[in-house]
Parts: C-alpha cells; sequence; structure tokens
C-alpha cells in the first residue's frame, strides 16, 4: 500500500493564547512560540504506520504545506518512521485552506496512493476542509473524522467514524480514497529524545510547485481575514417583560425565570417496601418507554 | 481539563491595557478605611486577590469625588483631597506586582444618604427624595453642576497620578449620574431635564471632563444598571437605550452592569443578591446591553463559580464577570481554577450577613466561611506549629470543623468526634429552610478539606470526657453547639403542639392548619421555619416583640424574605411578646403598652429564642486537659459568623 | 461526476434573475430525526433574510421511507417553503449521494447563501459542496450578518474558540456556509401545527463509494453527560465510591449515563467530568434519576430542564422531590438493585419473544 499522510506544526494550545494587538497574529501570552505537529495530523500519520507494518511492502510518504522554518511536523514523522518526508512550497505565495489543499492534490495526482490521511481538523485555522477538498480534486470518495480504522486491505477501508453527541457510524470505503482522523483513532507511538535529536538533524526535501488556481475547482475564500479576541455571541436570555411591575419582574427573576413549580407538577412522594417502590419505579419507567 | 476554561483565562484588551483574565473584583465599600484614606487594611485585603489571580480589581466603592457627596456612614475613601494620591500610589503598586489591572470607583451619591454626619446640604437634580434614606435634598443649581463636574475630573486624575490604570464612574445604584437619567426623579427644566437627551447631559458632562482630564491613556468604565426594578425607572428598555447612546459616544471604555438599585429596599437587595437568588441571575441584563453597545461588559451577580463564569462567558452574556463576592469567600478562586483544583474553592454561598449586611450598616465587611477577611496583616499565613500536638476536636459543625482544619493545616495530629453521621451542625437544619439549600456548601467545602489534609474523623461518636481522655489529648477543642432555648414562659414546655423553629424544620411538626410563629430571635430561624409551614398549606401568623419580623436580617436578605412571605400570605405583627400558653390560646402582650391580647384556636406554636449552649463536656474537661478551649454555640449561641472567625482564631493559638 | 437527470414536480421554473436573494438552510436528520441545529440555523436566516432584502427556505434531503416522519417534525416550526428531496439512497448521509443530490438542487435554486450546521456531517459535506459549485466557504462560523457596502460579515472561529476571525464577503458570491450548533437560538414551534408549503424535487442518484454499514450509538460510559439521553445520578446519599456500583449498575440497564452531585464529585467518589449542575454540566436529558441526591439549588438548576425526573431518597424533605415528577422515599440500596434485577429480566423477556418470533 502507498499511504500519504498530510502533517502541519501548529501552535501548542495548551499554553494561552493572544492576539497580538500590532501584528494580528496569533502567539503565547508571555511565552515563547512552543510548537507542535498538530494532534490529529499526529494520529492520521500513526494510523498510517500501524497499516505500514500491517501490510508488508507498504510506503508512508508524508508532505506538509508550510514556509521554511515550521518543519516540526516533518521532524516527527522523520523520528516516528516515515519512509520519506516533503515540504511543498507553492511558487508566488496564496495563503488559506483551499489553497492548502491544491498544493497537496496537484502533488498527489499523478502519483497513485491508496490512502491519503489527513487530521481531521487543525488546532489553529480548525477549518476541516483541507482533507475534503484534497478529496474532490482528486473526485476521491472520503472518510471524515475517523475514530477507529478496523481494516484496511484489498481496496477498502472499513473504519468507525465520529457523529455528532458521542455517536458513530461503520463505514466502508472504496480506495483510493482520503480519510480523515480524530485525535483519538491512534496513540502516538514513543520516540525517545535522540532520536528526535537526530531527525532534527536530516534535510528535509522541499519541492516547488507551480500551479493556476483559477483552472481549478476551489471554493471561494477571503482576500483577507482579521483574527480578534474572542467575543462569544449574546444567547438570548429569560428577560421579565418590562412593562410588568418592578416586584414581579424580581419575582420571576428569584424564581430563576421559570414559573414556581406547579404543585401538580412534582407527584406524590411513594413510600413502602422495597419491593413495592422498584415494581412502581419500573412501572413509571415502562409507560414512559424508558425500558 | 486544558479548554475548561476556555474564555475565562483568555487576556482581553481594553484601551491600552490588557486584563490577564476575565475575572473582576467589582468596588464595593469595605469599611476599612481610616480618616477617610485606603490604608493598610484596604491594601492587604486587595493584595489577596491580587495574589489569587484575579485579573481586574476596582477598588473603593462608592470613593466621594466632593464633599457633598453623603458618605460618611460608609466611610469610603475620599478621592476629593490630594492626600489620597500617597495611599493610592502604594496600593497600585502592590497589585501591579501581580499582573492584576487596578482601577478605582468615583461617584457622587447626591441625594442618596444622610447630611446628619457631614451636615453638608444634601443635592439631588430635584427635590425628590430617596424612598430608602427619605432626605428631602436640596436641588442643583447650575454652578453647582459645574463644580461637581469638575470634581470627577479631578477625582480621576489623582486617580491615575495614584497609578491606576484607570477610573470607574459610578452611575449604578441611584447616585447622581443616574439620579440625573431616572424620569421618576429628575423633574428639572432647565438643559439637564426633559426628555433622555437632556437628562443625559449631566452624565456626559461627567464623561466627557474626565476624558478630557485622564487623556487617551487610560480606561475609564462606568457602572451602570440594567433594570432599576423601581416603578417609573430605568428598566431594562430604558437601559439598553441609554448604554447604546454611551457607546455612540464613545469615550467609555467599558460597561459593568447589575440589576438593582439603591433607591428601594427590595431593589438594594437585588443589586448584591445573595441566596435568595439564582446563580448569574442578571446576566440576561448584561447580555442585553451587551447587545448594543460595542465596548466589552461585565456580567455582575451571583457568579459565584468559575464553571458558572465561564458559561456566562460563553453564552455571551458578558466579556468579563464581576466575581467579587467568590473572591472575598476565596481570594485564590482564579489560581486554583487555573489549576483545576475545583474543590479547593471555596465557594460564596450568598449569605451576605458577612460582607454586604455588613457595609450597609456601617460596620467593617468579612466573610462567615472565610475568617481572614478584614485580618489579612494577621491572618493571612498560616505558619506550622513549634511542637506539633495532639489535638481532640468535639462536635462537627462549622466551629468544629474550623478548628480541626486550621489545627491540622498547622501540623497537628486532629481527631474530630461527631456524635450525628454526619458532619455540618447546626448547618444541616438551616440548609433545610426555603432558599436556604446553599448553606449546604459552607459543610461540604469544610468536610473536604478535612478529609484531604488526614484528619481523622469519627461520626457516630458522642465523645464523652472518658473517650476524650482516652486519646491522652494536648488539646481539646469543644465545640459542641447548642440546642433550642425554651424560655420560662407559662405552659410553654409542657405545651404539646409547641415546637421549635429547628424541630420545625427537621419535618416534626405536629398537623393542624393553624399556626402561630414566635419570633424573638430576630434573624433566618423564625422566618424560615414559617416559610417551610406556608410551604405545607398552613396558616402562619409570626409575631415578635421587635420592631418587625426578622429584625435582624441583613438589608439584602429581609427584602427577598418579606417579598415571599407576602407571596405565600404569612400575617405579620410586631411589638408583641409571648406570655403564655395554654388550650389553644396563647396569650400575647404588648412589648411597650403592657397591654394583653390572645390567640384562639392555634393548632401549632412555634418558638424561636435562638439556642442554648451545651456546654455539659466543656465543663466536665475543666482542669482535665493542659489545653481546652470551648468555641462556638457552645460558648454562647451566636451567629455563624461568630462560630468559624473564634474556631479560627483559638486554633491559630494551639 | 456522475451525470444526474433531473424530474421536479414543481409548476414554475423560478430560482435565479431579479427574485430576492434565497437563504437555504440545509436541515440536518440524523436517524430520521431533525436535529436541534436546523431550528438553529433557521434562526439565524430569519434574522438574516431582512436585512439582505431575502428570504429564507429550508432543504431536507430524505428517503421516502423516512421523509414523512422528518417532515411532521418540520412542521412544528416551519413558516418557510420546504425543498423536499427524496431517494432511497438519501437514507443516511453519504458524501457521494448529498454531493450529487445538492448539485442538483442548487443548480435549480441558485441561493445566495446555503447554511449548513458545523456538525460531523455539515463539515464533511460544506467543503466539497463549495468548490463543486463554486461558491464561497466558511467554516465553522458563529456570526453571519449585513455589514457595509451590501457585504456579509462573518465570524468564523479558529484556534478550538480562542481566536475569532472576522471577514467581509461581498455580496455577490454565493457562499456556503457552516454555523457551529448550540450558539444560535433556535427558532420556537408554532402553537398549532400548520400546512407546510412543500416543494417535491426527484434526483437521480447513482454514486455511493461510501457505504454506512450500521450506526455505533453512543456509550453512554464515555459520552459527555450533557449529550447523554439518560442519566443517573448519585450523591451524598450513595455513601461512598463503592456506593456507585448500584448507580452504574441501574445506569447500564437503563443504558444511561451516571451523573453525581457536587458532594460526591468533591469527595471523589466519581470523576469531575461527571458533575451535574451550575457548577458541573448542565443537562436536559429525556430521563434524569436523582439518587441520594437531596437537590442543592446549584444541582437543581443544572438538571430541572429534563423531560422527566425520577428521584429516590431518604429525606422526605429533600428539595429534589419539589421539581421530581415522580418522587420515592426509601433506601437506595434495596430498591435499586431490585429496579435493576426487573429492567434486566423484562428486557431477557422482550428479547425470547422476538427470538421465538423470529423462529
Amino acid at each position: 500500500m502507498k499511504l500519504a499522510v498530510c502533517v502541519k506544526e501548529v501552535l501548542d494550545s495548551r499554553l494561552p493564547l493572544q492576539v497580538v494587538a500590532q501584528t494580528g497574529e496569533v502567539a503565547h501570552l508571555g511565552s515563547e512560540r512552543v510548537a507542535l505537529i498538530n494532534p490529529s495530523d499526529r494520529a492520521a500519520l500513526e494510523v498510517s504506520l500501524i497499516l505500514r507494518d500491517q501490510n508488508p511492502g507498504s510506503r508512508v510518504e508524508v508532505f506538509s504545506a508550510c514556509a521554511a522554518g515550521e518543519e516540526d511536523a516533518l521532524y516527527f514523522a522523520v523520528a516516528r518512521g516515515a519512509d520519506s518526508v516533503e515540504r511543498l512550497v507553492q511558487n508566488g505565495h496564496l495563503a488559506g485552506p483551499p489553497y492548502t489543499a491544491l498544493l497537496l492534490a496537484n502533488r498527489f495526482a499523478n502519483e497513485k496512493f491508496d490512502l491519503i490521511c489527513c487530521g481531521d481538523e487543525t488546532l489553529d485555522n480548525s477549518s476541516a476542509m483541507v482533507g475534503p477538498l484534497i478529496a474532490e480534486l482528486l473526485d476521491y470518495p472520503q472518510v471524515t473524522g475517523v475514530t477507529k480504522v478496523r481494516e484496511c486491505s484489498r481496496g477498502k477501508l472499513l473504519a468507525e467514524r465520529s457523529l455528532d453527541r458521542g455517536h458513530r457510524e461503520l463505514v466502508e470505503m472504496e480506495l483510493p480514497g482520503v480519510a480523515t482522523f480524530k485525535i483519538e483513532a491512534a496513540e502516538p507511538r514513543y520516540v525517545s529524545v535522540r532520536r528526535l535529536e537526530q531527525a532534527r538533524r536530516r534535510e528535509i526535501a522541499v519541492r516547488q510547485l507551480d500551479i493556476e488556481p483559477s483552472k481549478s475547482r476551489l471554493p471561494g475564500w477571503p482576500g483577507s481575514e482579521k483574527k480578534v479576541p474572542p467575543r462569544a455571541r449574546v444567547k438570548k436570555k429569560f428577560t421579565p417583560d418590562a412593562n410588568l411591575p418592578p416586584a414581579e419582574r424580581v419575582k420571576m427573576i428569584m424564581a430563576g425565570g421559570m414559573a414556581p413549580q406547579q404543585s401538580s407538577q412534582s407527584s406524590a412522594i411513594l413510600e413502602g417496601d422495597p419491593d413495592y417502590l422498584s415494581e412502581q419505579l419500573f412501572r413509571f419507567l415502562r409507560h414512559h418507554e424508558f425500558v | 481539563m486544558p479548554n475548561q476554561f476556555e474564555l475565562l483565562f483568555s487576556p482581553l484588551q481594553i484601551r491600552n491595557k490588557t486584563v490577564k483574565n476575565r475575572i473582576v473584583s467589582t468596588a464595593h465599600v469595605t469599611v476599612f478605611t481610616e480618616d477617610g484614606m485606603p490604608a493598610e487594611r484596604e491594601r492587604r485585603y486587595y493584595v489577596e486577590k491580587a495574589k489569587g489571580g484575579a485579573g481586574m480589581l476596582i477598588g473603593f466603592g462608592s470613593s466621594s469625588v466632593h464633599p457633598t457627596s453623603p458618605a460618611l456612614d460608609w466611610r469610603v475613601v475620599e478621592m476629593f483631597d490630594d492626600r489620597v494620591i500617597p495611599y493610592l500610589q502604594r496600593f497600585s503598586e502592590s497589585m501591579h506586582e501581580y499582573g492584576a489591572l487596578v482601577l478605582a470607583q468615583i461617584t457622587h451619591r447626591g441625594r442618596r444618604g444622610h447630611s446628619n454626619l457631614s451636615w453638608q446640604r444634601l443635592l439631588g437634580p430635584s427635590r425628590v427624595k430617596e424612598p430608602n434614606h427619605r432626605e428631602v435634598p436640596g436641588v442643583l443649581k447650575r454652578e453647582d453642576i459645574d463644580v461637581i463636574v469638575q470634581a470627577f475630573a479631578e477625582a480621576a486624575m489623582r486617580v491615575k497620578k495614584g497609578g491606576f490604570d484607570g477610573v470607574e464612574l459610578s452611575a449604578a445604584h441611584c447616585h447622581l449620574i443616574d439620579q440625573f437619567w431616572g424620569p421618576h426623579i429628575n423633574f428639572r427644566n432647565d438643559e439637564f431635564g426633559g426628555d433622555l437627551a437632556h437628562r443625559m447631559r449631566f452624565g456626559f458632562a461627567v464623561i466627557e471632563r474626565v476624558r478630557e482630564a485622564v487623556g487617551d491613556d487610560f480606561i475609564v468604565g462606568i457602572r451602570i444598571t440594567g433594570d432599576d426594578f423601581v416603578e417609573g425607572g430605568l428598566n431594562n428598555d430604558i437601559m439598553c437605550e441609554i448604554a447604546q447612546r454611551i457607546s455612540e459616544h464613545g469615550m467609555i471604555d467599558y460597561f459593568n452592569v447589575i440589576g438593582g438599585s439603591g433607591e428601594t429596599l427590595p431593589a438594594e437587595a437585588a443589586c448584591v443578591p445573595s441566596m435568595n437568588f439564582p446563580l448569574a441571575c442578571f446576566s440576561y441584563l448584561s447580555g442585553r446591553i451587551r447587545e448594543v453597545v460595542r465596548e466589552p461588559v461585565i456580567a455582575v451577580g451571583r457568579i459565584n463559580d468559575p464553571v458558572v463564569a465561564e458559561r456566562v462567558l460563553q453564552e455571551g452574556q458578558g466579556d468579563l464577570v464581576a466575581m467579587t463576592r467568590a473572591l472575598i469567600a476565596d481570594p485564590y478562586l482564579p489560581l486554583k481554577a487555573r489549576e483545576g483544583r475545583l474543590d479547593e474553592i471555596r465557594q460564596c454561598m450568598g449569605y451576605n450577613e458577612g460582607c454586604i449586611d455588613r457595609q450597609y450598616r456601617g460596620i467593617p465587611i468579612g466573610c462567615v466561611q472565610n475568617p481572614v477577611i478584614g485580618y489579612e496583616a494577621e491572618w493571612s499565613d498560616l505558619p506550622k506549629a513549634e511542637k506539633i500536638k495532639k489535638v481532640v476536636v468535639v462536635g462537627g459543625g462549622p466551629a468544629g470543623m474550623e478548628a480541626a482544619r486550621i489545627a491540622r493545616l498547622r501540623g497537628h495530629h486532629v481527631v474530630l468526634y461527631e456524635k450525628s453521621d454526619c458532619l455540618g451542625g447546626q448547618l444541616n437544619i438551616a440548609k433545610l429552610a426555603p432558599k436556604r439549600t446553599d448553606f449546604d456548601g459552607v459543610a461540604r467545602w469544610l468536610e473536604i478539606q478535612l478529609r484531604k489534609q488526614g484528619v481523622e474523623i469519627c461520626l457516630g461518636v458522642g465523645a464523652s470526657v472518658e473517650t476524650v481522655l482516652a486519646q491522652k489529648p494536648d488539646v481539646v477543642v469543644v465545640a459542641t453547639g447548642a440546642v433550642p432555648l425554651v424560655p420560662p414562659i407559662p405552659g410553654l414546655a409542657e405545651c404539646p403542639y409547641a415546637i421549635s423553629a429547628w424541630d420545625v424544620l427537621l419535618g416534626k411538626t405536629p398537623p393542624g392548619k393553624r399556626v402561630l410563629v414566635i419570633d424573638d430571635q430576630g434573624g433566618m430561624e423564625s422566618t424560615g421555619a414559617a416559610e417551610f409551614l406556608l410551604d405545607e398549606q398552613r396558616e402562619v401568623e409570626i409575631i415578635t416583640p421587635h420592631y418587625s419580623v426578622g429584625e435582624d436580617l441583613g438589608p439584602t436578605n429581609k427584602p427577598p424574605v418579606y417579598t415571599r412571605l407576602n407571596a405565600k400570605g404569612a400575617k405579620m405583627l410586631a411589638t408583641w411578646e409571648l406570655r403564655g400558653v395554654e388550650n389553644g390560646t396563647v396569650r400575647l402582650r404588648n412589648y411597650y403598652g403592657g397591654n394583653e391580647t390572645e390567640r384562639t384556636q392555634v393548632d401549632v406554636l412555634v418558638y424561636s429564642y435562638g439556642g442554648r449552649s451545651v456546654d455539659d463536656l466543656a465543663n466536665a474537661l475543666e482542669g482535665k486537659v493542659a489545653e481546652l478551649y470551648n468555641v462556638g454555640d457552645s460558648y454562647a449561641p451566636r451567629s455563624l459568623h461568630h462560630a468559624v472567625i473564634e474556631a479560627h482564631k483559638y486554633a491559630r493559638q494551639i | 461526476m456522475s451525470a444526474t437527470s433531473v424530474a421536479s414536480s414543481s409548476i414554475s421554473e423560478t430560482g435565479s434573475g431579479g427574485d430576492p436573494p434565497l437563504i437555504l438552510v440545509l436541515a440536518e436528520s440524523f436517524w430520521g430525526h431533525i436535529q436541534k441545529v436546523t431550528f438553529e440555523l433557521l434562526g439565524d436566516a430569519r434574522k438574516l433574510a431582512p436585512s439582505i432584502k431575502g428570504r429564507a427556505e429550508v432543504a431536507l434531503l430524505t428517503s421516502p421511507l423516512k421523509s414523512e416522519g422528518a417532515v411532521r417534525e418540520l412542521r412544528l416550526y416551519l413558516q418557510e417553503r420546504l425543498h423536499l428531496v427524496e431517494h432511497s439512497l438519501l437514507e443516511n448521509y453519504s458524501t457521494d449521494t448529498h454531493l450529487c443530490a445538492l448539485e442538483v438542487l442548487l443548480n435549480r435554486l441558485r441561493p445566495r447563501i446555503v447554511m449548513l450546521g458545523a456538525t460531523a456531517n455539515g463539515r464533511d459535506l460544506g467543503p466539497r459542496l463549495a468548490a463543486r459549485m463554486g461558491m464561497g466557504y466558511a467554516p465553522h462560523c458563529l456570526l453571519i450578518r449585513s455589514g457595509t457596502a451590501g457585504r456579509l460579515d462573518i465570524t468564523r472561529i479558529s484556534h478550538g474558540g480562542r481566536v475569532h476571525v472576522q471577514s467581509a464577503w461581498p455580496m455577490e458570491t454565493p457562499l456556503i456556509i457552516t454555523m457551529k450548533p448550540g450558539v444560535a437560538d433556535a427558532v420556537a414551534t408554532h402553537p398549532s401545527p400548520r400546512e407546510l408549503n412543500v416543494e417535491r424535487h426527484t434526483v437521480d442518484v447513482r454514486k455511493n463509494r461510501v457505504r454506512a454499514i450500521e450506526p455505533i450509538p453512543a456509550d453512554p460510559k464515555t459520552q459527555d453527560i450533557r449529550e447523554a439521553e439518560r442519566v443517573v445520578s448519585g450523591g451524598r446519599g450513595v455513601g461512598g465510591p463503592e456506593g456507585f456500583a448500584v448507580i452504574r449498575e441501574l445506569a447500564d440497564a437503563l443504558h444511561a449515563a451516571v451523573g453525581a452531585s457536587r458532594v460526591a464529585v468533591d469527595l471523589g467518589w466519581i470523576e469531575y467530568a461527571r458533575q451535574v449542575g451550575q457548577t458541573g454540566k448542565a443537562v436536559a436529558p429525556q430521563l434524569y434519576v436523582a439518587v441520594g441526591i437531596s437537590g442543592a439549588s446549584h444541582h437543581l438548576m443544572g438538571m430541572r430542564s429534563s423531560d422527566k425526573i425520577v428521584a429516590v431518597n431518604t429525606d422526605r424533605q429533600a428539595p429534589i422531590f419539589a421539581v421530581s415528577h415522580f418522587g420515592v422515599l426509601g433506601d437506595l440500596h434495596k430498591v435499586l438493585p431490585q429496579l435493576s434485577d426487573r429492567i434486566r429480566q423484562h428486557k431477557a423477556e422482550a428479547k425470547d419473544v422476538t427470538e421465538s418470533a423470529k423462529v
């Protein structure tokens, strides 16, 4: 199998972040820049390495569309045993996730990768669009938010995919295809500090690509964006009618914005021996179809 | 839990300053000043908050910009005098040392107060007295207005010279600026009265002159109400309009939004919502204001926990959260929250009797849970004991637990005996009254600290002299509490349908519809029992020898209690005392006139005379142990505040 | 992409030209049920529409089998026209089938703005749909409103919520936007159900390279309690960490998540993630069983919106009974194990019946 992994270096978000007013960029508050491989990219890499180890003759090739000096994610991949790493650069800088996807998709276009693995979203931009856009540009199928790979062989990927509220679904995808992974898809393997140091001394291959974006099928993306400190949206809360008498308004607030509990709603309290009580409880639950 | 407090611990820029997190201690009067100056006691009190990690500290509630502001009753800071500048400098240096932004509130209280302390004439926009203080003010003349506007600017400059990051103008609690706004207060015919635009002129004059004086590199915030809860006053719709106009005017850097007003007693109680109100009860008001202004908004009112605070921020009800009382109960709340030590946070329960209700009476604030408040110089450090001792504490109420906690923290070996099967003592009764469940938090916190620190806790053991001595203790702390006092009134002790207020809360009331509650204790005991029985659909009349039922309830507790008693149909009779009881007839005597009357066909007689000390053990141990302390109600039945302070004080001496 | 043929049952061929701009809300359904995010999107669409002199409409992709139930749910909320796209392959979400159907629908309707929830499926679909349609894409947004010079001001969330990113989009750029769920105020239900203005669209969907094999329901043991449909909580009355065994047993039997009151958490009986209340997590499940919890106000405020509340306590005075729909005064250590047994026994019987029916 031939596996491609897309990775990115991001700011360590365990440290407090701020938007620097002067530059409009995000930086750590009161400390030096601390970078790491994007955690879900790390899971994508780990899954690929596991698949390689399970399928003899496979290769894991790791790519990052990033500027010089942001190769931390690639070093990480080297240390973990990626077969090759490569930094992609576009002639004439175009920023934004669609162009990242374009760069990567172009790199993959003429090489037959069975599975392209990405993190499901980055800690920084959080747009979750690079994986799907690669799939769209290559006309590949996609599975996003994979939490577990059950099987990957004979041209098929069988995986669990995360839905909302903790639900998941089991899906089967024809290969070649794109999969994006959640952090929980795999725990990264341990690597010694020495090996990491060695990896850092490795020269990273750079590939220049020359692409005309206007010829590609990309979504529109704003030319300029402004980063600002978070300002939460106002959620509508219970507000007493300003025309009600003040005493009524205060009473409503004291009651927690709800009418005081009506006595009909709170039912009688049952007493008796445990047999009786558990049977009554069972009937209540049964009546309301909880069992 | 790295992302649990995503917004709470993210920095925010306000004008030229960055506040490191969203936690604010808002301006409040401490009554710690010395001759009108914020001296050491005030400074030490705030140092703890700065050390504890709060982002923004607004000091000096209602500090006066001019001697005509009637504020001597609360001993506020006198910001009209240059004498204040060195105090401010020392203060601001201390706060900056810990990375907190520090601001000061300035105001003129206008007609709000009495002139009988300063003998300076009371002044207001019109000759309309405040319902709370009921003194008729004189009308501000045009030249008086100029003087006061200038005084605001000069006071703000003193704050700036004092090294502060900003100043907050108070236009809340019905001070002079919002007195001008009020259509029910301001009846002027000149340019400062009439429609809203004219009524806002005085406030704008102050804002403009202050901004002009302090320049662009200084925060100027404003405190407003979101709804004053006063008939014909500044309701939420009007306040949104006012806030929007101030925002469009463009000189104010943040809005600090309370609920209520100082104008009437019920509105005043809402300003600092007690445990009678839900948590974060007024964040809807700051949320509404936030929809119409661009500047950051501070949400205020019973935000007593970092989780609640984060939710208020996430739901966009504010950009910052006022956690003033939460930081009194535990100045180290920010640090503990940040480090995920939530169970170590001593949570404000909104009792208010230790803080704001003392301040309103003009006595220095404290905290019923945190004895260190106001005594930071003496008590903020807790040194280890030089000699490790064996300490036996008898009684697991608040006094016993606080004594055990302090003794253990100082390194002693501590065994605590409690005769019932759970810790908490009278708190376990108090919390049963309606709207009093938050008392539970006091015992919960103390118990968790004892368990974490390794105090040996023996539940269900009524310790006798022998049990205590068998432990071979170096020190014994007796905190055996109290039982309800039954006064020697004819027929009371024998009366089968007479019951103490405590037993009412424990659900032991005999059947019967007609209930008479005798309120001698004057606190929450009798009103709580009365409300409890009203909730059981009984008919209740409360009778007291004092001027009013619940005479000693604090100014922020009495109005909500009265609101509910009224809604539930309680009858009240003041100035009458219990004289005797027999066969369903209760005899009463007027406390002043001495004339008698009676109530017949009484089914239940509830008496509330406070407690009687349980001091047998303390007496029996006298002379038998090297060090013996009797603390809390077993010494003399008093308040929770007494119990905690006393236990803390003596446990430090062990 | 595979070709698709369109046969529409609608009468007129509208959609482009001088019509007011269309804001199309894509309804999200999950196992046949309309998700709350749909009504949040609709709330935002209704607010936005007048400010851009546009109109809001709703689209639902579903199978003929599931459409009736979903439409019935939508009818409680909608006053807007509903575009109903039915196909047996649209029963469950799949990127290929939904892209294919929406490509057809959007080409017909030419919306100015398409609003999706930033849910698992919304974020799967959004970027590809935008690329395919040549529309703008604004991911994981918090706010959309009309700004100056006919632009749309959009705020999206980045850095896990700790940074917001603002951008202005020219009005002439058609846009796909995914909105963060749980932020906007959902529209309220009508007092009485009304007839819907439904426009049916038929599409031919063939290609599907990703097959949904089976749903895997959330595991209440690991699910965030805010998202659980049922919660069984224990408090001080449980007596200790070992007491939670009976709570877990009942939770297992009911397929419910385990919750706890603050005191149980602070005493270290159970982890903080399980704490229900204003100082923990606010929950509103269909069933909330409070066991040995007296009901301090901050606990009540965090769970009283639950549909059905059951309380088991030995203290008749416990405030929890004031909010419960079914109260039991009894020893939890005796009542709960019996109840768990009873539920398991019932399940076993029900299983026997279905299995014998199969034979």
